[in-house]
């Protein structure tokens, strides 16, 4: 690409001459005057509330789950109000302490595998993730991108379940991204998909899931 | 650059607004600024000062060492298997873009919403080619179909009623619609999946670069444009060069700024960072850095903070002026008062030099911009551009007009002269006067009596201050 190579040195060249003008003495690297004082997380009932409290602002159904007879409530609870059908997980570990697929077998859910063809989940209802950070200022989630847990998990099923466990919250983004950053792929996922492009109504599902679940699970 | 040769005219253009585009204008802006007032008040108005502080000093910053961030960002995708191309015009990222997509045999292409792309006309490019390229944010699909311009960057379809929409969808896809935003925007849903799952390319533009990693960041609220980017096996990403920052500390202190400014949101539903290839993602990861113009804005030591602009939108929510007309009447990719002084930067004053005087200079745009780029300061540097020319270009005003202005600026200096054309406008106003009122003007100066009657010359204020300077009679209420 020799073409491509000409157009680099002469926008280089361009910027160059163009910086010599700057008056301002170039200061590197960033000054502190540039940063900003990350949040401060509160106790840590108290970032749990807030976190439920923002996800719900977000249109997100937001709840706190204690123990396994709590979860497989829950769980039954969300199949039945959301005909879920077929449901597809990433592979966490963790899925083992709740038991989920044996739970989802138990109400009749069909299991797919994200592994297979990613179109396939296109067809699917309900995709369930595990959270690698939660943070609560936002009501945000992160989620690394891996092959057990493909970034389409959380957004081709019309129903996106995230489940967060408690130790996982941070108080500020500048922590998730001190975390995840080294990634080749990653997401902040905050409520549902959402557009309010027609007349400015607020519309949830419109590429991505219909409707978000967030369940913290002690 | 561009090939639009015809000069911007805002004022004509201003002719051709509805009511009904002035009405869904302020409604969009109202919404927007009073949710962007409370999560000010939330996030508390002092850190908030200090936060676009922040993000100013490291915009300007990053802009100080554009050469040296730009080649960090090259470094670290190429080390993560993408590719990186320049284009110094619209023109050059054309032809890289349409490479790309023949040699992949490309024929359906899936497109985040993006200024860029806009600012180049890249789908005009592709189709001229045979691609289909699908517009995926419901907004800019719907404008797409209805083959017109984007009126708002954050909204682009703000101006459309749901009845219209409706009667679009009913035209152009023929389904049964009805005016009701949800049903509307499940048909957009129904319509796009299959393209998602089908396109061979996705392209996008990019929020951000973060230099430290090689980082695209992108900020959608729909999920589209994590479907562009995720699902088709090449994704090819197209970004002015002034959209790089430092690190992920500045990738904080932007999205914390962004997403309060646009639209009052606290973040956007789906903040999606991507560097290089993955596993399981697209197999190509292209990223196009794009000058068309942005060199020569650096180069000018006034204008340069304008390339500090993250398109949030707020300056066009607050301005009276664009709340009178919408975005159309700026005739150009980007409207209200950046596009006021962006515009004229990228394409010329001599095309869009009439847009900096679109402007009642009230500075509430400056006030409001979350990196406080001084946009007053550089409206009037770019009315004295197109008035009397610089070192960028020439005076963009005819002889005439120029020999008009310089007489007069003779005249209005010197006291005799002044006096003479006084007394000369009161002859000469004679025939024209009714009462205290001149109803109607010779043209060029009918402009202003076409709109409301001109004042007729009466005292003779010179006359009364002679004989009444050293009377007590106006001294009166002055403390001694």
């Amino acid at each position: 690409m020799s073409k491509g190579k000409s157009a680099r040195e002469e926008i280089f060249a361009k910027m160059r001459l163009a910086l010599e003008s700057f008056s301002s003495s170039p200061i590197y690297p960033l000054p502190a005057s540039a940063k900003f004082e990350p949040r401060v997380a509160g106790g840590s009932d108290e970032e749990i509330e807030k976190m439920l409290r923002e996800v719900t602002r977000l249109s997100g159904h937001a709840r706190r789950i204690q123990g396994r007879a709590e979860f497989a409530g829950a769980l039954g609870n969300l199949v039945k109000t959301e005909e879920v059908r077929t449901a597809a997980l990433s592979d966490h570990p963790r899925y083992a302490d709740y038991g989920i697929v044996d739970l989802l077998k138990s109400f009749g859910v069909a299991i797919l595998s994200p592994d297979e063809d990613k179109r396939r989940l296109e067809d699917c209802d309900l995709g369930i993730t595990i959270a690698d950070a939660a943070l609560p200022e936002t009501g945000t989630i992160l989620l690394r991108t891996t092959q057990g847990q493909p970034d389409v998990l959380s957004l081709l099923p019309r129903v996106h379940l995230a489940l967060v466990a408690p130790e996982t919250l941070l108080a500020d983004i500048h922590d998730a991204f001190a975390m995840a950053k080294a990634d080749r792929h990653f997401v902040l996922v905050s409520g549902s998909s959402r557009t309010a492009d027609i007349e400015k109504v607020l519309t949830l599902g419109v590429h991505g899931p219909k409707s978000f679940h967030l369940w913290i699970c002690d | 650059m561009k090939d639009i040769t015809a000069r911007i005219d805002f004022r004509a253009n201003t002719q051709a607004v509805s009511p009904a585009m002035v009405a869904a204008t302020q409604k969009n802006a109202r919404t927007a600024l009073l949710k962007r007032s409370e999560v000010v008040v939330e996030f508390g108005e002092e850190r908030w000062q200090q936060l676009r502080r922040a993000g100013r000093e490291l915009r300007l910053h990053a802009l100080t060492h554009l050469d040296r961030y730009l080649s960090m960002v090259e470094e670290n995708v190429i080390a993560a298997g993408g590719h990186v191309h320049w284009a110094r015009d619209a023109e050059e990222a054309h032809s890289i873009v349409l490479d790309i997509a023949m040699q992949n045999s490309v024929r359906n292409i899936v497109k985040v919403k993006s200024m860029v792309t806009e600012e180049i006309e890249l789908n005009h490019a592709l189709e001229g080619r045979g691609i289909r390229v699908y517009e995926t944010d419901l907004g800019e699909f719907i404008v797409q179909l209805a083959g017109q311009r984007p009126s708002h960057i954050t909204a682009p379809a703000l101006h459309m009623t749901k009845e219209e929409v409706a009667a679009l969808f009913r035209e152009k896809l023929k389904v049964d619609a009805q005016p009701d935003p949800k049903l509307l925007t499940e048909i957009a849903r129904q319509r796009l999946r299959k393209e998602f799952l089908t396109a061979e390319m996705g392209i996008s533009g990019g929020n951000f670069l973060v230099a430290e990693t090689g980082t695209l960041i992108l900020v959608t609220n729909e999920g589209n444009g994590r479907m562009c980017t995720s699902l088709p096996p090449i994704h090819v990403a197209i970004v002015g060069i002034e959209k790089v920052i430092p690190d992920w500390e500045s990738a904080a202190v932007m999205l914390k700024l962004l997403a309060r400014s646009v639209s009052g949101s606290k973040i956007t539903a789906y903040n999606t960072f991507i560097t290089g290839v993955r596993k399981d993602g697209p197999r190509e990861f292209h990223l196009v850095l794009l000058d068309n113009g942005r060199t020569q804005i650096l180069r000018d030591e006034i204008a340069r903070e304008t390339l500090m602009c993250i398109r949030c939108g707020a300056c066009m929510n607050i301005c009276p002026v664009y709340n009178q007309v919408g975005g159309h009447a700026y005739g150009a990719v980007y409207p209200g008062p950046i596009g006021s002084i962006l515009t004229p930067l990228l394409i010329g004053t001599r095309i869009a030099g009439g847009l900096p005087f679109a402007s009642t200079l009230c500075g509430a745009c400056s006030d409001i911009c979350p990196v406080m780029i001084p946009i007053t300061e550089i409206l009037l540097h770019l009315r004295r551009r197109f008035v009397e020319g610089d070192d960028f270009e020439g005076s963009s005003i005819s002889g005439t007009l120029k020999a008009i202005a310089k007489a007069g600026r003779y005249v209005l200096g010197s006291p005799s002269l002044y006096r003479l054309g006084a007394r000369m406008g009161k002859i000469f106003q004679a025939p024209l006067r009714s009462g205290d009122w001149i109803a109607a003007m010779p043209s060029p100066l009918d402009r202003w009596t076409m709109a409301r009657p001109f004042p007729a010359f009466r005292g003779d204020f010179r006359g009364w201050w002679k004989k009444h300077k050293n009377a007590k009679d106006i001294s009166g209420g002055k403390a001694s």
